[in-house]
């Protein structure tokens, strides 16, 4: 018979998880990691979580992690969500590098990078997009020239998440300038304040500067700094965004809290609500749930051995359409107040940040659109374009 | 905590999957006759002892065993009703008359399920029992004290009556209690039938898509066709873990945990079925509308389970209940039992 029971280790460390976030997650909100002091802020919350040995608990203890498997690992984001914990300003290092590092990484750079990454000290930002290359990845230009022991990188790329206040980008360069396509490129790490790099902040749908253009003016970045082959940087994208759609950077627990949030507003303001907005509601409850259970058995396959491949593809449909109608229901319970924010509207203005934020998600990680064709290419074997 | 079938159970899906693709195949289903001649295969195969005791020639299974299934018999539109006498009638008579099992499950007895969430019975012309839920009590009754109307099904191979008898004390074989499980079940497993038709739908627009050509290409070259069909899989790939949770909780979890479990699955294999089906018509251009094609019978089968065992109105109200009235909360104690 299936075996949908937590062993007793599993309650203890949900206990343990649940004891240690109750003694040490902020009393207040923090501001924004989206400027500058907030971000210093969840900065300082990577530090806290790090006292506790919390930074990434997947992660093997030689760098920094505790080793746990990824039940455990969901057991942990249950009670970080249900603590209202802070959000990870560290996601695009421990959750898309690291576990990139891990597979593609030499022993030099795991033990350079990894631990840093852990411990918040290193923050990342991510250089994918270009100008002329969004969808199309495989448009990217800026080019990372070999010269001797450096890598000249001259270009921009855009849209670089947390790029204003981080210390370290990872991205995708084009090593062979005769190359086309997704031949050609290579993954390449460099500090942010390196010489020739100019990071020109972009003011988001709420007005934070959440991401950012990034500059490269003769840029010199030593070789050890190539994760993995040269001109194999496709394939390692690849399996980056495999992480990213895949299983951590959106873990359910996120959107359960969001439900359950979303089910205490209901209650509050039923007598004024539509009547679809209790259909709504229940959908809300039953897709959270549902994205809950996907995940566990998706857990549960890759525990066994098994991997994820273009199924990933569905999650990240399914989690940015349910945020999006999530935060949407709940504007739509507030009435008047909905449009409110700043002080005194603590309460409405997070469903319109929740909202903001929601729109960005069909868009990133890849666009629900280039989502739904890699669905009906891959998992239905349809003829590509 | 392992949300995975057993090698076991996916082994004995794997082999109803290709006895079923093979004996019920699209032109079983344009014949529209021969409705229950798989029997004494379906029989011998064990197919309907899957959850009865190996001491009455069962294989004395979960229903975690038994639910890929009832997901292969929808996606072939099984017109025999294996799902209903096997996951919903072998339980009942377990739990009252437990000697009469290897009679169902030999084939010999056919004693079909009768709710009033599912009041039409398929083929009830050839049914030697009843097993009719009651407003307070579960009934057993002889076919000769059951009165059948026919009535007639959009979907071809539903071949239906309305059962009704006068449910008098003697006829009384259990309790109140047995008609909730009998109505969980009949959720649980229509829900996973309908997976197995979304299934189908999916696959059938798919295959036509890559054969019909217009504008010098197949058409499932075309962005617009294939986001269509993505939409549909990605409902269909939601739903499968609440169904499969819903089977797993079976007879494990609290009936009232169960009541949930139950109606999300159908709540949500209902939304995929019906997505599905009406993306398949329209990737299928006017062939689909037709009887050109065999999406109809799936299509038309998927509308027959969308209602029966409680439609996604009366399942809503179940969530609405336990959720909004009720405060159950959401996460790790709700997703499975006990955090």
């Amino acid at each position: 018979m299936m075996d949908l029971a937590y062993t007793d280790a599993h309650r203890a460390f949900r206990a343990e998880v649940r004891d240690w976030m109750a003694a040490h997650v902020p009393k207040s909100p923090l501001k924004t990691l989206e400027c500058e002091e907030g971000f210093n802020q969840h900065r300082e919350w990577e530090r806290v979580l790090k006292s506790g040995n919390w930074g990434m608990v997947t992660w093997p203890k030689e760098f920094g992690g505790r080793g746990v498997d990824l039940i455990e690992w969901l057991i942990f984001e249950e009670e970080y969500y249900g603590a209202d914990a802070p959000l990870r300003v560290s996601q695009n290092g421990i959750f898309l590098l690291g576990p990139t590092l891990m597979e593609f990484g030499t022993p030099e750079q795991k033990a350079r990078f990894l631990p840093p990454m852990a411990a918040g000290d290193e923050i990342w930002a991510q250089g994918w997009s270009e100008p002329g290359a969004g969808s199309d990845m495989a448009g990217i230009r800026t080019k990372a020239i070999r010269d001797g022991d450096h890598y000249v990188i001259n270009g921009q790329k855009t849209w670089s998440s947390r790029a204003p206040f981080a210390d370290w980008c990872f991205g995708l360069f084009r090593t062979d300038p005769e190359s086309e396509k997704h031949r050609g490129l290579s993954m390449i790490l460099f500090p942010l304040d390196s010489e020739g790099v100019t990071i020109r902040p972009i003011a988001q749908l709420d007005g934070n500067p959440g991401f950012a253009e990034i500059f490269f003016d003769n840029v010199r970045v030593p070789v050890e700094n190539l994760l993995g082959e040269e001109g194999k940087g496709w394939n390692i994208a690849m399996a980056t965004a495999g992480f990213e759609r895949g299983l951590m950077l959106r873990s359910p627990a996120r959107f359960q809290a969001a439900a359950k949030r979303l089910v205490e507003l209901y209650r509050k303001k039923q007598d004024t609500a539509r009547p679809a907005a209790r259909d709504l509601v229940l959908q809300a409850w039953q897709d959270a749930e549902a994205y809950a259970l996907s995940t566990y058995n998706t857990a549960s396959r890759i525990m066994a051995g098994g991997k994820i491949g273009a199924e990933a593809s569905c999650n990240k449909i399914f989690w940015s359409e349910l945020d999006r109608m999530m935060h949407r229901t709940g504007l739509s319970l507030l009435g008047a107040e909905a449009e409110l924010i700043g002080d005194g509207a603590e309460a409405a203005g997070r469903w319109l940040d929740g909202y903001m934020f929601s729109l960005a998600g069909p868009i990133y990680a890849g666009t629900n659109e280039i989502q739904r064709n890699i669905i009906a290419e891959r998992v239905l074997g349809l003829p590509r374009i | 905590m392992d949300f995975r079938f057993s090698q076991d159970a996916l082994d004995l899906a794997d082999g109803a999957r290709s006895f079923l693709d093979g004996a019920n195949p699209p032109e079983r289903l344009r014949s529209e006759d021969g409705r229950d001649s798989l029997w004494p295969q379906l029989a011998a195969l064990g197919l309907l002892g899957v959850l009865a005791p190996e001491s009455a020639g069962g294989l004395g299974l979960h229903d975690d065993s038994f639910v890929l299934i009832a997901e292969a018999a929808g996606r072939v539109c099984l017109p025999e009703p294996l799902v209903a006498l096997a996951a919903i009638s072998v339980p009942a008579v377990l739990a009252t008359y437990p000697d009469e099992v290897g009679g169902l499950v030999r084939g010999d007895h056919v004693s079909p399920p009768v709710h009033p969430l599912a009041p039409y019975v398929h083929d009830a012309d050839k049914a030697d029992a009843f097993i009719i839920a009651g407003p307070d009590a579960l009934y057993g009754v002889p076919s000769s004290k059951a009165r059948l109307t026919p009535v007639k099904s959009i979907d071809p191979n539903r071949n239906l009556f309305r059962v009704e008898a006068d449910l008098t004390d003697d006829l009384k074989v259990g309790g109140a209690g047995l008609c909730a499980v009998m109505a969980v079940r009949g959720a649980t497993y229509t829900a996973a039938q309908l997976l197995g038709l979304t299934d189908a739908m999916i696959q059938m627009a798919t295959d036509y898509a890559k054969e019909r050509e217009q504008f010098g290409q197949p058409i499932g070259g075309f962005q617009a066709i294939k986001h269509h069909l993505a939409s549909a899989q990605v409902k269909l790939e939601f739903a499968r873990p609440v169904v499969y949770r819903a089977a797993a909780s079976l007879d494990v979890d609290s009936i009232a945990r169960q009541q949930v479990h139950a109606a999300h699955a159908k709540i949500a294999a209902n939304e995929a079925a019906r997505f599905a089906s009406e993306v398949a018509i329209q990737v299928h251009g006017a062939m689909g509308y037709t009887f050109e094609v065999d999406l109809h019978y799936f299509m038309k089968r998927a509308w027959a389970l969308e209602t029966i065992w409680g439609d996604t109105a009366h399942h809503s109200m179940i969530i609405n209940q336990a959720v909004i009235d009720g405060g159950l909360d959401i996460g790790p104690g709700t997703t499975f039992d006990a955090a």
